[in-house]
């Protein structure tokens, strides 16, 4: 795989051996993963308090022993509310990032099997998207469709697209000219079952690897609409509005803004740790 | 040969080992100044092992050890890195096989050769200059000047090598250490660098050359010592060595040349090969599974025992029914700066029934085009090919499909033409069933048959096909491209990525297959001792067209065309058993 071979040179197992920490570093990111997404299906279980419930005598606590990560101005309970932020958050990562996919791989796969028109075609539309920075382009969409989580999903799932699309482009059209095609060919194989036995599952193994790589970014862009209002509304449980709650007040409650940011960077960091752990499995193979 | 009897590398008792695997073990070498002494072995002998031990480069985590390491009496076993770098180049010059990957491709070769110059401080930078042309005119490149300027990318496989040659022994090294310098190269280019080569002893340098290829060998050392599993088994005077080997290893090596052996005698000493020792299944068995002459009056198993010194004609149709007709086959492309380039030029052959035709050329001669056209894998410009007399090119490929099964191929790097998520099983499944079904074990009878014909052990299913060696993975091929039962197999230089021995191997497995099932072959390749020695007919091509194509014998016995007798005689003589 293409896109793989030049790490190769500085993930060899040699490395891997002389930093065993490379290891439990992996080890702990499944383990943080797992404690995310256990914290996206059941916050209940082990959320406090309703990241809700507004009660103003407690407002702008310290950390403390009733409420580890401090309250809110409104007096909500931080902690809580970083646990409940988990299941948008991920959600919408995850929502983009298939959206992302899905629309990388149709524009991907008829680009790499079309003909040269098509591939020059999308090869074009695709510049043209790469020309905007990603964000830009969630916010554009967001101009236009209105601010909203389904919004800011389809939004950050089209500014994603591009790159993937390029990614499955170049995989397919390398597999498709590849001996073990022309194999096929010679076998007396139709081209819908070269594309879907050989090429598909050839081409799309390490995009999966891409996805869990991009899972976090997209994350962190979920985040960010939120940040500016332009995801989640205001009071829900939601990473980056909290963010952005919390900055009017980063001087003296320092802690409203640490510990949601702090569970953006957890989510992002794991979701980089696992995928490149799966690019080295895809190429150690 | 020089008179000077001091040597110039003395070498003894080496031992390398790797993660305590031994790769060398308890060599002892000695070259005199002006003589070439010729390492011979196959791939994982350990000669490149040996080789790069002596310039300090043995790897990473190699365990080096020798009794005594003195380049002209100076002992360099314990010398430091830093040291080594004072060796290296300076007094022993290094060629590797590759050129176009061991020069920069960013510098131009004048640039690579005088780095080498500046590592002995005693040339100005003008002296350099005028020492940078002489070293090219010296090994031989026209137009020094210009060349100088260019960069490796714009110079021919054989321009790289003789640059890189020119690097080497800049500095006038006592010892020259050429590792596979010729490999890579077609016939006629490999005779002018082994000429170069041998031209260089007359220098005053020792050479230490490493191949695999004996006839190289034989043209060039003065001595020759075998190499097989990190221990030297003999050497001695190079005619003596090839001339009459007194160990097995090397007969079997000697053996396993295919030029000077009649088409029909076996190349591979033992008649089962590695890995045959489990096939004993029957050979009527065998012989159900895959039926393609029902005359056939035993199994394969039968038949690799059996000593063929005759061809056996039974099984084959009446001559003069061809099976795959080309007609003026015309195909060309146009390369990046858009000029069109004719590969394919005017090409016509005609292959019948249980007969192999060589194609034999140098790289760039359009062999591989043409193959591509016989496949239906690309469509000729102008003429045609005809399948059993009926229209096999200018088809949709819809219509060709059904008819695919008559054709198969083999190609010279089967690694890459496996999807590498299939196992062994898988693939021949998925061949066997005609695409429908990856499961391997409702076809496990099949599978284990193909495997036997091809001299594989059936518990060889479940194996991934990176797992597998490279004979192996060939034989693999093999039994895939057999699956459908196709009459026709075309090899597009089936064993020239193989150890000479596992070349044996294949072309003996081929030549089998051929008898068994009666099948045509169009057996492409660019050295002339495999295609006498496969084909019946040969078709010589250069630059896109067929310049002489008759009976193999005929042809190599009475050469008529120029570009013929250039191959010929470029071809190195293997050495006689």
């Amino acid at each position: 795989m293409s896109i793989f071979s030049s790490r190769r040179s500085h993930r060899d197992p040699a490395l891997a051996a002389r930093f065993p920490g490379l290891r439990g570093l992996e080890i702990a990111a499944a383990a943080a993963a797992l404690f995310l997404v256990f914290a996206a299906c059941f916050p209940t279980l082990l959320a406090p308090f309703d990241p809700l419930a507004i009660n103003p005598a407690d407002a702008f606590q310290a950390p403390s022993a009733a409420h580890w990560f401090g309250t809110d101005e409104s007096g909500r309970d931080i902690y809580s509310r970083v646990v409940h932020g988990a299941r948008p958050s991920l959600l919408i990562g995850a929502a983009a990032t298939a959206i992302g996919l899905g629309l990388a791989l149709l524009l991907g796969t008829a680009a790499g099997l079309g003909g040269r028109w098509l591939d020059f075609g999308i090869g074009r539309i695709l510049e043209v998207l790469f020309a905007l920075p990603g964000l830009l382009l969630a916010l554009v969409f967001i101009a236009i469709a209105g601010p909203g989580i389904t919004t800011s999903v389809v939004a950050v799932g089209l500014s994603t697209a591009p790159g993937y699309a390029r990614i499955i482009r170049g995989q397919i059209a390398q597999v498709r000219s590849s001996p073990m095609v022309e194999a096929a060919v010679v076998l007396g194989r139709s081209p819908a079952r070269v594309l879907g036995r050989h090429i598909l599952p050839n081409a799309l193994a390490p995009v999966f690897v891409l996805g869990t790589l991009g899972l976090g970014q997209a994350v962190v862009w979920a985040s960010s609409l939120s940040f500016l209002g332009l995801g989640a509304p205001p009071p829900a449980a939601e990473w980056g509005a909290m963010l952005a709650a919390g900055r009017t007040y980063l001087g003296t409650a320092w802690w409203m803004t640490l510990f949601p940011g702090l569970a953006i960077v957890l989510a992002a960091a794991c979701s980089t740790v696992l995928g490149r752990a799966l690019q080295r499995r895809a190429v150690s193979r | 040969m020089n008179s000077n009897n001091e040597a110039v590398l003395r070498l003894e008792n080496l031992n390398v080992a790797f993660n305590g695997e031994p790769a060398v073990r308890g060599v002892s070498l000695e070259i005199p100044a002006g003589e070439c002494l010729a390492l011979v072995g196959e791939s994982g002998s350990g000669k490149s092992v040996t080789a790069r031990s002596l310039i300090g480069l043995a790897g990473t985590g190699a365990k080096v050890s020798a009794d005594r390491l003195e380049l002209s009496g100076r002992n360099l076993a314990t010398l430091s890195q830093r040291a080594w770098r004072h060796v290296r180049g300076r007094r022993i010059g290094f060629i590797l096989q590759d050129a176009l990957v061991s020069l920069d491709p960013l510098r131009t070769i004048g640039r690579e050769i005088d780095d080498a110059l500046r590592l002995g401080s005693e040339y100005s930078r003008r002296d350099r200059a005028r020492r940078v042309l002489s070293l090219l005119e010296d090994v031989g490149l026209d137009n020094p000047a210009q060349r100088a300027g260019q960069r490796s990318g714009e110079l021919s496989g054989g321009m790289r090598q003789r640059a890189l040659i020119a690097s080497a022994i800049a500095l006038d090294p006592e010892l020259v250490i050429a590792d596979e310098p010729t490999t890579a190269l077609d016939a006629t280019v490999q005779a002018q660098i082994l000429d170069l080569l041998a031209g260089l002893r007359e220098r005053g340098s020792a050479m230490l050359l490493i191949s695999h290829d004996l006839a190289v060998v034989e043209s060039v050392a003065d001595r020759v010592a075998v190499m097989t599993d990190g221990r030297i088994v003999e050497s001695g005077p190079a005619a003596q060595v090839l001339g009459s080997p007194s160990h097995d290893y090397t007969r079997k090596l000697l053996r396993a040349v295919p030029a000077d052996h009649a088409r029909g005698t076996r190349l591979s000493a033992s008649p089962a090969p590695a890995g045959q020792a489990a096939a004993h299944v029957s050979g009527q068995a065998a012989a159900a599974g895959v039926s393609g002459a029902s005359e056939a009056p035993a199994g394969p198993a039968a038949v690799r025992q059996r000593p063929l010194p005759v061809r056996v004609p039974a099984g084959r149709p009446p001559a003069g029914t061809p099976v795959l007709q080309a007609a003026g086959l015309t195909k060309s492309f146009r390369t990046p700066d858009k000029k069109p380039f004719t590969a394919v030029d005017g090409v016509s052959f005609e292959l019948s029934a249980g007969e192999t035709l060589g194609l034999v050329g140098e790289s760039g001669s359009g062999k591989t085009t043409a193959a591509r056209l016989v496949l239906g894998l690309a469509e000729p410009d102008g003429g045609e090919v005809r399948l059993f007399g009926r229209p096999w090119s200018g088809l949709p490929e819809r219509e060709r499909r059904s008819r695919r099964t008559l054709i198969g191929a083999v190609y010279q790097d089967p690694l890459s033409s496996f999807d590498p998520r299939l196992t062994v099983g898988q693939l021949l499944a998925d061949a066997l069933s005609g695409g429908r079904s990856l499961n391997a074990k409702a076809h496990a009878a099949d599978t284990a048959r193909l495997l036997d014909l091809v001299g594989l052990p059936a518990r060889f299913t479940a194996r991934g096909p990176r797992t597998l060696s490279g004979g192996q993975r060939q034989r693999v091929a093999i039994a895939r491209a057999l699956a459908p039962k196709p009459k026709i197999v075309i090899c597009d230089e089936p064993a020239s990525a193989l150890d000479v021995s596992v070349q044996a191997q294949i072309l003996d497995l081929l030549d089998d297959l051929q008898r068994e099932f009666g099948l045509s072959y169009l057996f492409i390749s660019h050295d002339l001792g495999v295609v006498r020695h496969m084909s019946d007919r040969v078709a010589v091509m250069q630059r896109g067209r067929i310049v002489e194509q008759g009976p193999a014998e005929q042809l190599f016995a009475s050469p008529q065309h120029a570009y013929t007798r250039q191959l010929l005689a470029a071809a190195v003589h293997p050495p006689r058993t």
